[in-house]
């Protein structure tokens, strides 16, 4: 009784945190997306129902990670906000708290599962797929998508409650989501289930035929890795008593995840720094590991999965270019460049910081400022992007030069990036979330997947950013009027939007 | 008479409810002004229009006879410093550093930190991060940086939350000599009668948004046998207090 009254608890502290929304948007997003899969090919139809069993643990790799970690950020962020932690742990023990922190988790992900069985069905029937479904198999798959989410879930919980800066979590689950992708696509190994993320791939039973040919798909039915059910208990096990253990042992004000240290310049005279403002209130924050590496898993797994397919990608530097940035550039550079923009504008949404900042700075360089960090991280990151991308091409014995497009690709993605920022800084700066940004930009970006192949891409800044960096096809012609003017419009009304809201609206503190 | 700070008609809603209701607020040049109010009287909402965080729904506000608008509100603030509800910090950095970015903001030179830090008596605790500052020393911070730069106008909002009694003494101390020693002029809200007895010279009461008394402290002495009666008289009695 007395959980079930802790865990009302749970759901009242999140009311109106925009979680059941996005748990919406979330569950119509992946409808629509599988949908959209369906271009209505007969031996698609015939099949159907194994074909959604192909595509589902795919599309949750890329999507549920990040899902769990903002729903954790939830869950957990307002205890930290709120500095609460210390009357909780005198009104309730520290393993009730655990647990219930959990099972509130728990609870959404069972929603979330039966939302995603009633799509399933919905699609089923309505493009008429051939036969019935495999009650059996839609039954283990919904256990193991359960099993998996609670494990993506638990992690993030205990890294949103050790690390009182969110975006250690949110670049957790966006590095894990990113290698539980690439994963997927190489040889089936023993790294499918220590890496918790891989586990998806690890417990898919519905393998494709695909003739390169003809275009044919055909499905089958295969058997999981071996122990894989195994593994998700093993992980459950071992992150409930990780879980457990750090909830009991965790100091009150949290682990910092921080390289600043003061010991140095004890008692020199106070100096005026030269660097600009936001950048020494950036001081010892290390999300730019994050962006090292990123890039550094996307690179090697690429590589290696060019190696490995070197048959089919005979275009050298071309198609090592696209392995690269695939994955990273569709869906884990815009969501990163979102943790960084939630970062930048949480250094003010805490405590009273608006009442001393709004006082000395007007909206305009504010906001400018703010950009200038964004663009610079951004640059970094592309530039690091193009080292790692040269030196695997040497390694892989690349005789020719690099391709000269190379640049080209490199400033469109830089424009198309900064779009990116801006429209990241402006959902940041309304939302006071710090993760909830974060989920539109990943969702976005899938968006910017489908406008893209629709050849829409101008309408939305995550795929100006993909199409710049040509990340899904080196050969693509880019319509640079259209290319340009989309950024430059997006970039002048996003920043607007943000300065008017700064001078229109009332300042709120944390207060 | 000249006022260096002077609202007219001065409303602001929150919803249906007025926070702040035709309020007329007049600050002369070089006095403390004590700001008095009950819990939830509508202080820290005034201070905040003062500044422009918050939109009025209708009034004005003038600073040295000047009408505040959009577009001169920042060049009219930079000669105030301002410590508004809490002390504002980034706790990951040094309180010399935190110092280091309002100097920045207010285009002051290094020395006025180590001026202010002293002031403060903070000056041995500069490198420590403000996470782990006391209270207190959140508080001093607060009240160092909204007087670097030697503002002609300060605004500070309850300035001696969380100080302890020699801390609440000596910051007393500090704002009735500035007026004197920096030709400042002083704005400082409290809900204690006592604190703004000992160092006010004009004191504004606000009560459910409204000026109740405005004007000379021993103006206001005269009017019933103690201060404290004709407070809790003011506002309704102490059940509200």
């Amino acid at each position: 009784m007395r959980t079930l009254q802790y865990l009302k608890l749970e759901f009242d502290k999140t009311k109106k945190r925009g979680v059941w929304p996005l748990l919406l948007i979330l569950w119509l997003f992946q409808h629509v997306y599988l949908s959209y899969g369906m271009n209505n090919r007969e031996e698609e139809l015939t099949q159907g129902w194994l074909l959604l069993l192909y595509n589902l643990p795919l599309i949750n790799a890329i999507i549920l990670p990040v899902f769990y970690a903002v729903l954790a950020s939830r869950l957990i962020d307002c205890e930290h906000k709120e500095n609460t932690w210390k009357l909780l742990e005198t009104l309730q023990s520290k393993t009730s708290l655990f647990l219930v922190k959990a099972l509130a988790g728990l609870c959404y992900i069972l929603l979330f599962s039966c939302m995603q069985l009633i799509s399933i069905f919905f699609i089923g029937t309505f493009y008429g797929f051939g036969g019935k479904p495999d009650l059996w198999a839609y039954a283990l798959y919904t256990i193991q998508t359960i099993l998996i989410s609670f494990i993506l879930y638990l992690i993030q919980l205990i890294l949103s409650f050790a690390f009182t800066n969110q975006a250690v979590s949110l670049c957790v689950g966006l590095a894990g989501g990113m290698i539980g992708l690439f994963i997927m696509f190489l040889p089936r190994s023993i790294f499918y289930e220590i890496i918790p993320w891989g586990l998806f791939g690890a417990n898919m039973f519905v393998g494709m035929n695909w003739d390169s040919v003809t275009r044919d798909m055909d499905f089958y039915y295969t058997t999981p890795i071996d122990g894989a059910f195994l593994w998700d208990f093993i992980w459950i096990g071992f992150l409930l008593f990780s879980g457990w253990l750090l909830f009991q042992k965790r100091p009150v004000e949290g682990f910092s995840f921080c390289f600043h240290s003061t010991k140095k310049n004890s008692f020199k005279s106070v100096q005026n720094l030269k660097m600009p403002i936001e950048y020494i209130k950036l001081k010892g924050s290390p999300i730019w590991i994050a962006f090292i590496i990123l890039p550094l898993v996307s690179a090697l797994i690429g590589t290696f999965n060019y190696q490995g397919n070197i048959a089919i990608l005979d275009d050298l530097w071309y198609s090592l270019w696209s392995q690269h940035t695939l994955f990273l550039c569709y869906f884990f550079m815009p969501a990163l460049l979102g943790v960084y923009c939630s970062y930048l504008w949480r250094l003010e949404h805490t405590g009273t910081n608006w009442n001393q900042l709004m006082v000395h700075i007007s909206p305009w360089k504010l906001v400018r400022d703010k950009l200038y960090c964004a663009i610079f991280m951004l640059g970094l990151s592309l530039l690091w992007i193009t080292v790692l991308f040269l030196l695997c091409g040497k390694m892989t014995g690349f005789t020719d030069s690099a391709p000269h497009e190379l640049l080209e690709w490199l400033l469109c993605g830089f424009l198309g990036g900064i779009c990116v920022c801006c429209i990241q800084l402006f959902f940041s700066l309304i939302i006071r979330s710090f993760a909830i940004p974060i989920a539109m930009a990943l969702l976005g970006s899938i968006a910017g997947l489908i406008f893209t192949s629709q050849g829409l891409w101008y309408l939305l800044p995550y795929s100006l950013f993909s199409v710049g960096m040509r990340a899904n096809n080196p050969f693509f012609k880019l319509d640079y009027g259209v290319f340009i003017l989309a950024c430059v419009c997006f970039c002048e009304v996003f920043y607007l939007l943000s300065v008017l809201y700064l001078k229109y609206t009332d300042v709120k503190t944390q207060e | 008479m000249n006022y260096i700070l002077e609202t007219t008609n001065l409303s602001k809603a929150h919803g249906s409810k007025m926070r702040v209701k035709n309020l007329q607020m007049q600050v002369p040049k070089g006095c403390v002004y004590g700001f008095l109010g009950p819990n939830g009287a509508g202080k820290t909402t005034t201070l905040k229009l003062l500044l422009g965080l918050i939109k009025p729904n209708s009034g004005s506000i003038s600073f040295y006879g000047q009408k505040m608008t959009e577009k001169n509100r920042l060049s009219l603030l930079k000669t105030t410093g301002s410590l508004i509800e809490s002390p504002s910090y980034y706790g990951h950095l040094t309180g010399a550093e935190n110092l280091q970015i309002i100097a920045k903001l207010k285009g002051v030179s290094a020395k006025d930190i180590t001026d202010v830090l002293h002031t403060v008596r903070l000056y041995e605790q500069k490198d420590k991060k403000v996470k782990h500052y006391s209270l207190g020393m959140k508080q001093r911070l607060g009240i160092a940086m909204a007087l670097l730069g030697k503002p002609q106008i300060l605004i500070l909002d309850e300035p001696t939350n969380g100080l302890d009694p020699a801390g609440i003494q000596e910051i007393r101390e500090l704002i009735k000599g500035l007026p004197a020693t920096h030709n400042m002029t002083v704005i400082v809200s409290s809900h204690l009668l006592s604190e703004v007895e000992q160092m006010a010279d004009m004191v504004g009461i606000i009560h459910h948004g409204e000026m109740l008394f405005q004007g000379n402290i021993n103006e206001l002495a005269t009017q019933g046998s103690s201060l404290e009666e004709v407070f809790l008289a003011m506002t309704g009695g102490a059940s509200e207090l």
